[in-house]
C-alpha cells in the first residue's frame, strides 16, 4: 500500500507505466553525475524519474483532485478512456466544465473530490458495485454529519425557485435525476472512448502498429484493436436506483444479442429510482463460444519470456487459457467475439445553470427520453404542439376563407347595385 | 379594377391572419410548457442554492492542522538511500505515527479491489468482474 498517491502534493510522484505500482528506478546520468537520466517508456515521448522521496513525503496533506485523478482520470489504461466525466481536464477545470470543481478564477467552487465523497476513517463515500452511494436522499439539514455524496445532500430535493416555470422543474425531481438535466453532455473538454473492437487486435492497420486519429488519440493499436473517441456526447438515459448489476466470468450470457456486462438497476415504480444519464461504452470482446461466458484474457506478460500473454504472443487462445486459469474458471478452448456494453453513471461535469437541458430536449418528438416509455410526457406522447401548430393554420385558413366569401358577397352586392 | 384591389386585399388577409396568430414553431414546447417567469430574475431566492451555500460554508474550506510534515526528521531521507527506496518504506514511516491508517485502509475497496459490502467473492477488479476495456 502506498499513502503517497493520495496524499503527496508536489505533483511529481509518478508510477512507471508497466511498473505494477512502482515508480521508475534511479538511473544516474553519466554526463551529469548526481542527476537522473530518466527511464523512457516505449511509445511515450517523456522519460520517467525516480521520486525525490523526502520532498514527496514531506508534502503530504489531504487529497487534492489530482491525487484521486492519478488513478480515476486514467481508468481503462489511459486519459478519458473509461469515464466520460472524469479525465485529466478535471484537474483544473473552468466553471463551464464543472460548476463544483471549477477553479475560483472561473467562478467555480474549487471542490476537491472528497468534498462530496465524504471520507470517514478511509472509507470514501460512493457507490460500490451493488451497494448504492447513499440509501436515502437526506439533506445536510436532516443529517449534518451525513455523507455529501448526493446532489440532494447539499441542494435539497426542491432546489429551484417556486412559482413560474421553476416550479415545474421541482415537480421533476422525484422522477428525473439532477444529473439528467444538469449534465446535458459529457466529455466536454476532451473526447472519451466510446467503442473498442478487440477482434481487430493482433493485426496491422495500413501496415502500421499504431494509427493516430485527428485529436491525437490512437484509433488503432495492434495490442488493443480499433477504437472510436467522441466529444460532447449526449448520454443515454435509464432508470437507476443507485446500483449496477454485474456479469462475472461465471455467469452465462446470450451471445446472439448485445451483452450488458453491467446494467443500471431500477424501475419507474420504485420511488428511489430516477432517470439517470449514462455513458455506454460498447466493445467487441472475447467470450467462450462453448461455455457461453465472458473470458478474462491474460494481457500483461508476467516476465520477459512469457509469450502466453496476449501483448507478447498475440495468441488469444493461449492468453484466454492462462487468464481463465488464473481466475479459477474453466475454458473450452473455443473463443469468439461478442458485442458488449459497459455503463458508467454520468455524475461529474455539472454544467452552469443556464446550460441545463431545455424542456424541449425531453418534451418533443425528438425526445432524448425516447427509450423511457413508462411515464407520460406532454409534448412527446401527445403530439400536442404539432397539433396546435396545425390547428392554428387550419383555423386561420378557414377564417380567411369565410372573410373572402363575405367580401365577395359584399362586392357582388355592390356590383349589382351599380 | 375594383375586383383586383379586393382580390389583393383578400389574399393578403388570408395569408396574414394565421401569421398574426401566435403560432408556435415545431420545436416550441407544448401549451403548459412555455416558460412563465424569466429564470434568474430572482437570483438569490433559489432554495437549493441557499442550502448549498449554507452546507459548504459551515465547514471551513481549509482545515487547520497542527503538524508540518516538512519538519519531521523521519521524513528527511538520506540522499544515498533515496536512490533505492521503494514506496513501502515511506508508508512504513507514515504508519510509525499514523498507527491506525493501515487497519482502516485494509477494509476499504482501495485496498481489497473487491466489493466491500455485497459479494466480495464475485465483484471487484480483484475478483471475477468483467469489463470491456
Ligand atoms: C485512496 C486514497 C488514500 C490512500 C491510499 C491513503 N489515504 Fe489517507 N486519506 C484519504 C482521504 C480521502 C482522507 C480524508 C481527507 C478529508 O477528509 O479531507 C484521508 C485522510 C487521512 C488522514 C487525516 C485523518 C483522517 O482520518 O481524516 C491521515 C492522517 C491519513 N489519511 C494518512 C494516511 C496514511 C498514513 C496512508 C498510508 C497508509 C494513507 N492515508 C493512505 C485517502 C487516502
Ligand atoms: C491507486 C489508484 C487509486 C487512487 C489514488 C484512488 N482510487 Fe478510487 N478506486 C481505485 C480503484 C482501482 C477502484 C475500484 C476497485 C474495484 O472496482 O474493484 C476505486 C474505487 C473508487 C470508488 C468506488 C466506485 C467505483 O468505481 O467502484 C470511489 C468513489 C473512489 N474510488 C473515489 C476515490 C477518491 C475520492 C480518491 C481520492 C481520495 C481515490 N478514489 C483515489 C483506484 C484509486
Ligand atoms: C459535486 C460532488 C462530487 C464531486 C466534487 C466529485 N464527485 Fe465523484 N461522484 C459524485 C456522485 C454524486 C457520484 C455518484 C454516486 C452514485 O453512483 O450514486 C460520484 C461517483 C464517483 C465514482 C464512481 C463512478 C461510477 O462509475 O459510478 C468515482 C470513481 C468518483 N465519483 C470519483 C471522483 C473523483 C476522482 C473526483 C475528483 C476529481 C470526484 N469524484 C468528485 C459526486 C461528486
Ligand atoms: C458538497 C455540496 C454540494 C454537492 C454534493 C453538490 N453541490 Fe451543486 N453547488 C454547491 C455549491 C456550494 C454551489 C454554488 C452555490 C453558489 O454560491 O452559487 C453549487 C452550485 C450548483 C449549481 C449552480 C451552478 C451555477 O450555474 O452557478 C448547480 C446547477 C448545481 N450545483 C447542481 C448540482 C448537482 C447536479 C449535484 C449532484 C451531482 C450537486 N450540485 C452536488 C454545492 C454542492
Ligand atoms: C427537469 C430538469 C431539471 C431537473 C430534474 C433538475 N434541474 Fe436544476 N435547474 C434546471 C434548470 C432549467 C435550471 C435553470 C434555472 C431555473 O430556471 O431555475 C436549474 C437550476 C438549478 C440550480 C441553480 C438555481 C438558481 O436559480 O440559482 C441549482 C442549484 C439546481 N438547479 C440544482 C438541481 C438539483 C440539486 C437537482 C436534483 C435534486 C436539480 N437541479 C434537478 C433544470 C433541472
Ligand atoms: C431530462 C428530461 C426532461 C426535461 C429537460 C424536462 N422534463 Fe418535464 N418531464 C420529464 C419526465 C420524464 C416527465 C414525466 C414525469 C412523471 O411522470 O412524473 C415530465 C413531466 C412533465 C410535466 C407533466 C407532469 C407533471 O409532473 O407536471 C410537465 C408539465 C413538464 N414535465 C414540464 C417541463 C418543463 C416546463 C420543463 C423545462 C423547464 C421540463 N419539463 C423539462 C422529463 C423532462
Ligand atoms: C512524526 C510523526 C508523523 C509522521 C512520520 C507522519 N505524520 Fe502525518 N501527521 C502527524 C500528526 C501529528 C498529524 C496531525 C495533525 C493535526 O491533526 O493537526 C498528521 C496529519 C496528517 C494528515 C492530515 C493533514 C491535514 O491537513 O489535516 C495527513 C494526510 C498525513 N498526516 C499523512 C501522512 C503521510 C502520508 C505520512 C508519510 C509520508 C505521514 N503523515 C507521516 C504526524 C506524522
Amino acid at each position: 500500500m502506498d499513502c503517497l498517491v493520495c496524499h503527496e502534493q508536489t505533483g511529481t510522484y509518478r508510477k512507471f507505466p508497466s511498473g505494477a505500482g512502482y515508480p521508475a528506478p534511479y538511473v544516474e546520468d553519466p554526463a551529469n553525475p548526481g542527476t537522473q537520466k530518466g527511464v523512457p517508456f516505449p511509445g511515450e515521448s517523456k522519460s520517467y524519474f525516480a521520486p525525490d522521496w523526502s520532498r514527496v513525503a514531506q508534502s503530504v496533506a489531504r487529497p487534492s483532485r489530482m491525487n484521486c485523478g492519478t488513478c480515476h482520470f486514467y481508468g481503462g489504461g489511459g486519459d478519458a478512456v473509461k469515464h466520460g466525466d472524469l479525465d485529466s481536464t478535471m484537474g483544473r477545470p473552468p466553471k463551464t466544465l464543472d460548476v463544483h470543481m471549477g477553479t475560483r478564477e472561473s467562478g467555480g467552487q474549487d471542490f476537491t473530490c472528497v468534498r462530496c465523497h465524504t471520507t470517514h476513517s478511509h472509507h470514501i463515500a460512493g457507490r460500490i458495485y451493488e451497494t448504492p452511494a447513499a440509501a436515502e436522499r437526506k439533506s445536510l439539514l436532516q443529517d449534518d454529519l451525513g455523507d455529501k455524496i448526493l446532489c440532494e445532500s447539499c441542494h435539497g430535493t426542491e432546489p429551484h425557485q417556486s412559482g413560474g416555470m421553476s416550479d415545474k422543474i421541482n415537480d421533476h425531481t422525484d422522477t428525473v435525476s439532477c444529473q439528467a438535466c444538469h449534465i446535458p453532455e459529457f466529455a466536454r473538454a476532451q473526447s472519451t472512448k466510446m467503442w473498442w473492437d478487440w477482434s481487430k487486435a493482433g493485426q496491422l492497420m495500413d501496415g502500421k502498429e499504431v494509427v493516430m486519429g485527428p485529436d491525437g488519440k490512437s484509433v488503432f493499436d495492434r495490442k488493443k484493436g480499433e477504437f472510436r473517441w467522441e466529444k460532447n456526447v449526449v448520454p443515454e438515459y435509464y432508470w437507476f436506483d443507485g446500483t449496477l448489476d454485474h456479469v462475472t466470468v461465471a455467469d452465462p450470457i446470450d451471445p446472439t444479442a448485445e451483452v450488458w456486462l453491467n446494467r443500471p438497476q431500477g424501475s419507474a415504480d420504485d420511488p428511489n429510482s430516477r432517470i439517470m444519464p449514462f455513458k455506454v461504452h460498447r466493445a467487441m470482446a472475447p467470450y467462450d463460444k462453448v461455455n457461453k461466458v465472458m473470458v478474462i484474457p491474460h494481457l500483461f506478460p508476467f516476465n520477459k519470456d512469457d509469450d502466453t500473454a496476449y501483448w507478447k504472443g498475440y495468441d488469444w487462445n493461449r492468453a484466454i487459457e492462462v487468464g481463465m486459469e488464473k481466475a479459477g474458471q474453466p475454458y473450452s478452448g473455443e473463443y469468439g467475439f461478442v458485442e458488449t456494453t459497459y455503463v458508467f453513471p454520468t455524475t461529474h461535469m455539472v454544467a452552469p445553470k443556464n446550460e441545463a437541458l431545455p424542456c424541449e430536449a425531453c418534451h418533443s418528438r425528438q425526445s432524448r427520453l425516447a427509450g423511457i416509455t413508462e411515464v407520460y410526457m406532454p409534448g412527446r406522447d401527445t403530439f400536442a404542439m404539432v397539433d396546435a401548430a396545425g390547428w392554428v393554420g387550419v383555423t386561420g385558413a378557414m377564417v380567411a376563407v369565410i372573410i373572402h366569401g363575405l367580401m365577395r358577397f359584399v362586392s357582388g352586392l355592390r356590383r349589382k347595385e351599380e | 379594377m375594383r375586383n383586383t384591389v379586393w382580390g389583393v386585399l383578400l389574399l393578403t388577409l388570408a395569408w396574414a391572419l394565421p401569421c398574426a396568430l401566435p403560432a408556435p414553431a415545431d420545436a416550441a414546447p407544448a401549451p403548459g410548457l412555455t416558460p412563465g417567469s424569466t429564470p434568474g430574475s430572482t437570483e438569490d431566492t433559489a432554495p437549493g442554492r441557499a442550502l448549498a451555500i449554507q452546507a459548504t460554508r459551515a465547514k471551513p474550506e481549509v482545515r487547520s492542522t497542527t503538524a508540518d510534515h516538512g519538519r519531521f526528521e523521519v521524513l528527511h531521507f538520506d540522499a544515498e538511500k533515496q536512490k533505492t527506496m521503494q514506496p513501502e518504506e515511506v508508508t512504513r514511516t507514515c504508519l510509525g505515527c499514523h498507527n491506525l491508517a493501515a487497519l482502516q485502509f485494509h477494509q476499504s475497496i482501495h485496498w481489497t479491489w473487491r466489493d466491500t459490502e455485497g459479494q466480495p467473492e464475485n465483484f471487484g477488479k480483484g475478483a471475477l468482474s468483467v469489463n470491456n476495456f
